[in-house]
């Protein structure tokens, strides 16, 4: 005869059934890879229960960390995380997340991240607080390296942005980036590339460097942007497109990394020094006309003297008892009108040459510069009992440069012929002028028979403040220089130490092509 | 109008313009003048003539100061006016020293280039008229005889007639008859004039 089932029985099934589920989740306690650990509610955080997986994670066995306070392992900054709030705390729907680093036995720390939830009772008293944890040190390490190097792209002083492949969106500008475009950080990401470039540039420059990144992986080479004008406007450059493609199978271009420089400041620096070459070229200018003062006054007292005879003359002429015919007042007048334009003419080829000009290429014949620059010094020349000859190319070369500071040249290295006959008593002073094309270039030599200049001189004849004389500055030659050679040319001195000396230059023709056969 | 002196102005100045326009003004009272672009076309054509010069103290090749030395060398004395520019002072300052009569700085006030020039070819004549005295006493001197001579040196000494007899050896009649003789052939008026043109020949 079979009995009902006895509360006995079932209670025994519900207990079967109680510790199969209980088995069922020790199981999955114990085979967690990550560490389930029971602590007490207190500051020592100490363990009440832990998984094996302890032992994987931080070396010790369960038994020997059960009882002993969590709160020792911390890492000394990070221990009060929690209490702290920092950073690497999270809170959400009862769960608190913390990152931060815990003792291994074998003494390092490897980073942990704990997901943690305090278990209360009906009162709402914690009664102990269980943590799962997981060993995060790679991920961390990573992240870290990754944080490093993005705060390198951010500090970096050239500009580095992240563009989109099609659309060419800008994902990301750094702050050296946001700054020389005229952006916002923030809304930097709603600037596309196309508005930085001038339409041809972007079309054709641009677009040829990234595809030549898309297909070679990286391009270099230098593209202006198109920067907001204004007083503050910059300038800047592309120089590096590195296309990054991504690891799957179609290697399709992820996003390009676009380099560049902004090179404000390097292109006002070489404004400034341009400027400062046109001044230091006009102030040698000043100082030459100052030092030829003397002369020119000399040359300009001539016709006004002539001009007060004749007018002295004539009215001497029309006193009482004395003839002046009409024709022979006009013929003075006429006369006096020449001097007067003589005069004019000096003032004039001064003013011309002491002005302050910007650079000006024109095209201009050698020889009347080398005529005109020897009139200038005629009377200079006459003073020193100097004498100049000539010996220029018969076809009148042509030259494109900048009149006046070739001229400025020619003048100073005829000063310089004059200078030298200075302390010579040789005889006849001459001081020869000679011209010569060969082929693309124009050679002018100026030469002297006075003492020459010996070897250790010679080398020290283009420096600036070199000088032989007492009073001079020694900036004639060496501005002189510098003007040859910014129009591609070369100045230099032969001398055998005791005959003479010639300075000579070359200079290019000019960029032209010649038309004649 | 006034009669201008004797003589001829030589302006010497490299630049025609201005050495144009300065006979021009000179011709304007009257004064002859000859101009020339440098030193050496002077001392080609000059030869003694009167007169005095406005010299340009800079020019090429022979400058003023060498020109002045040539003169000087060839036994002209033509009273020199120096024309000095801006700056020449130091240069004019030498011509002074080496004898030139007086300097310039142009441009200048015409009536004191005037005033300057006519001293100048006074000067000039006044020297002239010495020369042409002091040949024409020589000559006088050189018809003389030997014992007429003597006779002149000891009466220009003060010497009476008695002590010149005495120191001759001859009778006082006959140095009388001497000393008329010297008179009359050195054309002396007086004692007095005799004494100045022994001067002039001892020069």
């Amino acid at each position: 005869m079979t009995s009902a089932p006895s509360a006995q029985q079932a209670l025994q099934s519900a207990l079967d059934a109680s510790r199969r589920e209980a088995d069922r989740y020790r199981l999955l306690v114990e085979q967690s890879t990550d560490m389930i650990s029971r602590h007490t509610p207190t500051p020592e955080w100490t363990y009440v229960d832990v998984s094996p997986a302890v032992e994987r994670l931080l070396g010790y066995r369960s038994s020997e960390i059960i009882g002993t306070p969590g709160y020792d392992l911390f890492h000394p900054d990070d221990a009060d995380n929690l209490i702290k709030r920092a950073e690497s705390v999270s809170y959400r729907g009862g769960l608190y997340t913390n990152v931060y680093r815990y003792r291994h036995k074998d003494g390092h720390y490897v980073w942990l991240e704990t997901t943690s939830r305090t278990i209360r009772d009906e009162a709402g008293e914690p009664l102990e607080i269980i943590c799962v944890s997981r060993d995060v040190t790679a991920r961390e390490q990573a992240q870290r390296a990754t944080r490093r190097l993005a705060r390198v792209v951010e500090a970096c002083s050239d500009m580095v942005m992240f563009c989109a492949p099609d659309s060419l969106q800008l994902t990301y500008l750094n702050e050296a980036a946001a700054t020389t475009v005229g952006a916002s950080p923030d809304d930097a990401v709603a600037l596309n590339l196309r508005q930085l470039f001038a339409p041809e540039t972007f079309a054709t420059l641009l677009l040829d460097g990234l595809e030549h990144a898309a297909q070679h992986g990286c391009w270099y080479g230098s593209i202006a942007l198109q920067l907001p004008a204004g007083k503050d406007a910059r300038t800047a450059e592309i120089r590096e497109i590195i296309a990054h493609r991504n690891h799957a199978e179609n290697r399709r271009v992820e996003y390009y990394s676009i380099i560049g420089r902004d090179i404000t400041l390097k292109r006002k620096a070489e404004d400034a020094a341009r400027r400062q070459q046109l001044e230091l070229a006009h102030m040698s200018r000043l100082l030459s006309v100052g030092e030829m003062a003397t002369g020119l006054a000399h040359e300009i007292n001539q016709p006004l003297a002539a001009i007060l005879n004749y007018c002295r003359g004539t009215l001497r002429r029309a006193e009482d008892g004395k003839e002046l015919r009409l024709s022979q007042a006009l013929n003075a007048m006429e006369l006096i009108a020449g001097q007067a334009r003589r005069a004019a003419e000096i003032i004039k080829r001064i003013r011309s040459y002491v002005k302050r000009t910007e650079y000006q290429r024109t095209e201009f014949s050698i020889n009347d510069s080398c005529r005109e620059v020897a009139e200038f010094l005629r009377q200079e020349a006459s003073d020193n009992s100097i004498r100049f000859t000539f010996d220029l190319d018969t076809d009148n070369p042509g030259l494109i440069a900048d009149k006046i500071q070739v001229e400025q040249v020619l003048l100073n290295l005829l000063r310089n012929a004059i200078e030298a006959y200075s302390d010579c008593e040789h005889v006849p002073r001459t001081v020869n002028i000679g011209s010569r094309r060969d082929q693309g270039y124009i050679e002018v030599a100026i030469s002297d028979c006075a003492k020459g200049v010996d070897a250790p001189a010679l080398s020290q004849l283009f420096d600036a403040f070199y000088s032989s004389k007492p009073s001079g500055l020694g900036m004639g030659l060496a501005i002189s220089r510098t003007i040859i050679e910014t129009h591609g040319g070369q100045l230099w001195a032969e001398s055998d130490g005791h005959s003479g000396t010639v300075l000579q230059f070359r200079l290019p023709v000019s960029r032209h092509q010649d038309r004649a056969p | 109008m006034k009669t201008p002196p004797d003589g001829t102005v030589f302006i010497v100045d490299d630049d025609d313009d201005f050495r144009d326009s300065m006979q021009w003004l000179l011709e304007a009272e009257g004064l002859s003048v000859t101009g020339f672009a440098s030193a050496s076309a002077f001392i080609e054509t000059y030869d003694g003539q009167p007169g005095c010069m406005l010299l340009d103290v800079r020019m090429p090749d022979i400058n003023g100061l060498a020109l002045q030395q040539m003169l000087l060398d060839k036994g002209f004395s033509l009273p020199i006016i120096v024309i000095s520019g801006h700056g020449d002072i130091p240069m004019a300052v030498t011509a002074i020293k080496s004898g030139a009569m007086d300097f310039i700085e142009k441009p200048f006030d015409d009536a004191v280039l005037l005033h300057r020039v006519n001293l100048g070819l006074k000067q000039a004549g006044e020297q002239h008229r010495q020369n042409l005295l002091r040949n024409e006493t020589r000559s006088r001197y050189a018809s003389l005889s030997r014992r007429e001579k003597e006779v002149m040196a000891l009466v220009v000494a003060g010497r009476a007639n008695r002590e010149i007899a005495e120191d001759l050896g001859i009778s006082p009649k006959t140095v009388e008859v001497h000393r008329s003789r010297v008179m009359g052939k050195m054309q002396a008026g007086s004692l007095p004039q005799l004494v100045n043109m022994a001067g002039l020949l001892a020069v």
